[in-house]
């Protein structure tokens, strides 16, 4: 059979179920199956009728050049959904209802994304053009950058959350922590042939602690400043006020980080602890660790926290921070001697054969290799512990539980006692700790800083807030995961399969055309409730 | 010297003149009720004592203190606590979240607990409940919460925005038995309405409010055979 005759075959096979489809009735006249679903079963039907027809002998694995094992397999079946999805849409698509330009246009768009997502995406998996080593590095990538642009996400959903504004500055708030603390990690960095300490080197644990530090703090004092100075006053004014004030805000302190650090573009200096990939001796050490963590924040709160608040009403505070300080110590003091000891236990318990040691270039079996660099697993298990720590606080705490209910009612939540202000003020602080974070864990991948560096991240993060329905915490986080992982993937899986060249520049571009499909399709969002019924 | 005394107030909404000097004071135990029409500034009264809106001329008075100066979350500590109209429970927290939001002001835990078992006891329904959503609830059960959650500040003085609206009439009953009950544990309450009969049946003392003046005050009873109340508020010719 030819390939015309063919999809000829389908064209009437695909319309002919989707008008079966649409007359399947219930008794109150709606549809059974919803165009979109019967578009989907008429689609894998038409896939699965292809595939036999090509198993059988009338195979037009012509249309694809396709030479491996898996390709016509994929090829034949992809070709049959090319075919079958989008007609049988049509089809079973009830015209009967109010059918505009518009409704036409955005199924035309929803069609030509589906062709463009399923085609690109099975020539590239058909013709294996990355092993799956390689795809795994695409994956955990998206991941490490997906954490970052969720931690910025928060600080967009935490504000619009509780005030309804979009703080455009937020992306600024993210480079003044990073940039500041580029020059305290250069001077940590300074060897010492050169009148330094190289203090990052022989203590990195400290140095990053303090990097760390200095960004949060940096990035929370503009943070503060700016709602002092611009938002406050603008508290009572019309929505679009603020929101223009918030790009103004955007515009200034890039230029005034621009008047202090210079226009240049900063190299981050190499953490030394951090290069190179994962040890199975460092996972475990993470894995000792975070159980010291959990069992010390179980104790501190099953035992500690009650007898606390009840001496010392005040002290809400302290559980966290002394379960904080504790972790900070046993990772400082605990992880050399317990890594070794992880490391000799785990050469007792499973001896490594001779061979295997000379062809890995290994000595122990704490140096066999992950396939996760260091860095990518520092910032996806640290952006992941973050993002459940400002969950604790905004479920588990009173300034959580304030911070809600601000939310949703200021005026209630005054005649509670809270003081709205403040509240307002420690949502802006946890937003900006989260981008001061973000901003070093940023610095350390792409080894970079400028004074520009707020603006496509911001930009990124703010999708991926809307990506998961603003205002929605555990949304922002699942959308700059998700945002992250499409970008890092979709340049290879999607374009590259359409023939697009140098596809991977084209990653901005699948980006925000996702904020685009997120407006026009789900307004609201992957978690976002609807609006109009969030009220109830 | 009573314990809740507003002076000569005057509050504005914009240009809008909505409290034309009120004058009222609440003795402590008493239940006093403030009727009117909608639109009388029932709620305006209440909102000024609170400090939600401020009074552009007067003062409102509490144990002799002058409140027109403290912010807004502070006046709850003073001992002044409202159920906003419309009841303003937090929907989207759960029925125990809300409660711990109405102890915002408190830290001891043990009293947290002794008050919470007393709200509990006030309103089992709300025990029932306690880890569902406050949106989920019922109207009845939003007003419970809402009274449950002012109670739980240890309030001197209640202030209660309406509680029978859009409330069946058995509820009502059941809501103003329950004001009754809390009266009688100690708490002094102002409570507006525009049921004036439920109202003046509860109540001590009752004032009437015509657009943004005071046109009546006396006791509940003398109200209550009061011959302009009962054609404008009572519905008796």
């Amino acid at each position: 059979m030819s390939l015309t005759s063919n999809v000829l075959l389908y064209i009437i096979v695909s319309y002919g179920l989707g008008y079966l489809f649409r007359n399947l009735k219930n008794p109150d006249d709606t549809p059974k199956i919803n165009w979109q679903m019967a578009g989907v079963i008429i689609g894998v039907t038409c896939a699965v009728a292809n595939l036999g027809l090509a198993l059988a002998g009338s195979s037009f694995g012509g249309a694809f050049n396709l030479d491996q094992p898996l390709g016509p397999i994929i090829g034949n079946l992809g070709t049959g959904l090319l075919i079958g999805l989008p007609i049988g849409m049509i089809a079973a698509y009830d015209m009967s209802k109010r059918f505009t330009i518009i409704d036409a246009w955005l199924l035309f768009f929803k069609i030509a994304i589906i062709y463009v997502v399923i085609g690109g995406s099975i020539s590239s998996l058909a013709v294996p053009r990355y092993t799956t080593e390689q795809w795994f590095d695409f994956f955990i990538f998206g991941l490490a950058q997906g954490g970052i642009y969720a931690l910025i996400a928060l600080g967009y959903t935490l504000v619009y959350g509780i005030l309804f504004m979009i703080n455009f500055a937020h992306g600024e708030v993210f480079m003044a922590g990073a940039f500041t603390a580029f020059f305290i990690a250069r001077r940590l960095a300074e060897p010492a042939v050169e009148g330094g300490s190289a203090y990052l080197d022989t203590n990195p644990f400290m140095s990053l602690v303090l990097i760390f530090a200095v960004s949060m703090i940096t990035s929370t004092v503009v943070a503060v400043l700016l709602e002092r100075i611009a938002y406050r006053p603008l508290r009572r004014a019309p929505r679009l006020v603020p929101l223009i004030t918030a790009i103004g805000a955007s515009f200034f302190l890039q230029y005034t980080f621009r008047g202090f650090y210079g226009s240049g573009v900063q190299a981050y200096p190499q953490v030394n602890a951090l290069k190179g990939d994962l040890q199975v001796a460092d996972f475990m050490l993470f894995i000792a660790l975070l159980l010291i963590g959990l069992i010390t924040y179980f104790a501190t709160t099953l035992l500690l926290s009650n007898r606390l608040k009840k001496a010392l009403p005040h002290l809400g505070w302290a559980p966290p921070t002394i379960i904080g300080i504790i972790i900070l110590l046993a990772l400082y003091l605990l992880s050399s001697p317990l890594q070794s000891v992880l490391v000799s236990g785990a050469n007792i318990a499973f001896p490594l054969a001779p061979e295997m040691a000379t062809e890995l270039e290994i000595t122990t079996r704490g140096e066999y290799e992950l396939p996760i660099s260091r860095i990518q697993f520092v910032i996806i298990t640290s952006s992941i512990l973050m993002m459940l720590g400002l969950y604790t606080v905004v479920q588990r705490t009173k300034i959580g539980r304030a911070m809600r209910a601000v939310a949703e009612d200021k005026d209630v939540a005054a005649l509670m006692g809270v003081d709205v202000d403040r509240v307002i003020t420690m949502t802006f602080v946890m937003g900006a700790m989260l981008a001061g974070a973000a901003g070093v864990l940023y610095a350390l991948i792409f080894r970079q800083v400028h004074f520009f560096m707020g603006f496509l991240p911001g930009l990124k993060a703010f999708t991926a807030a809307v990506l998961g329905g603003i205002g929605n915490i555990p949304g922002a986080m699942l959308g700059g995961f998700f945002l992250g992982i499409v970008e890092s993937l979709g340049p290879s899986l999607f374009l590259e399969g359409l023939g697009i060249p140098a596809a991977y520049q084209l990653k901005d571009v699948i980006a925000f055309t996702m904020l685009v499909l997120v407006l026009i399709f789900r307004p609201a969002g992957i978690m976002g409730v609807d609006l109009s019924k969030k009220k109830a | 010297m009573s314990l809740l005394e507003i002076k000569d107030v005057h509050s504005y909404y914009g240009a809008i003149h909505a409290l034309k000097g009120i004058t009222l004071s609440v003795d402590e135990g008493e239940i006093v009720t403030l009727i009117g029409a909608n639109g009388a500034g029932k709620s305006t009264t209440l909102k000024t004592i609170s400090g939600i809106v401020r009074p552009r001329h007067g003062a409102v008075v509490l144990a002799g203190e002058d409140l027109s100066n403290v912010a807004t979350h502070d006046i709850v500590t003073k001992g002044i606590s409202q159920v906003p109209e419309g009841r303003g429970v937090f929907a989207r927290l759960t029925v125990l979240e809300n409660l711990e939001m109405g102890a915002y002001i408190h830290n001891d835990n043990q009293q947290l607990a002794d008050d919470l078992a007393r709200v509990f006891d006030i309103f089992p329904r709300l025990k029932e409940r306690y880890k569902q959503a406050a949106g989920t609830l019922s109207g009845g059960e939003q007003q419970m919460l809402a009274m449950g959650r002012a109670l739980m500040a240890r309030p001197k003085v209640l202030l209660l925005d309406e509680p029978s609206m859009g409330l069946a009439p058995l509820l009502v009953k059941n809501i103003f038995e329950t004001i009754i009950t809390i009266n009688n544990e100690g708490t002094t309450i102002l409570l507006v309405e525009q049921n004036a009969r439920m109202a003046l049946e509860i109540a001590t003392r009752g004032y009437v409010i015509q657009t943004g003046e005071i046109v009546l005050e006396d006791d509940a009873k003398a109200l209550q055979s009061n011959e302009m109340v009962q054609k404008a508020y009572l519905g008796i010719d």
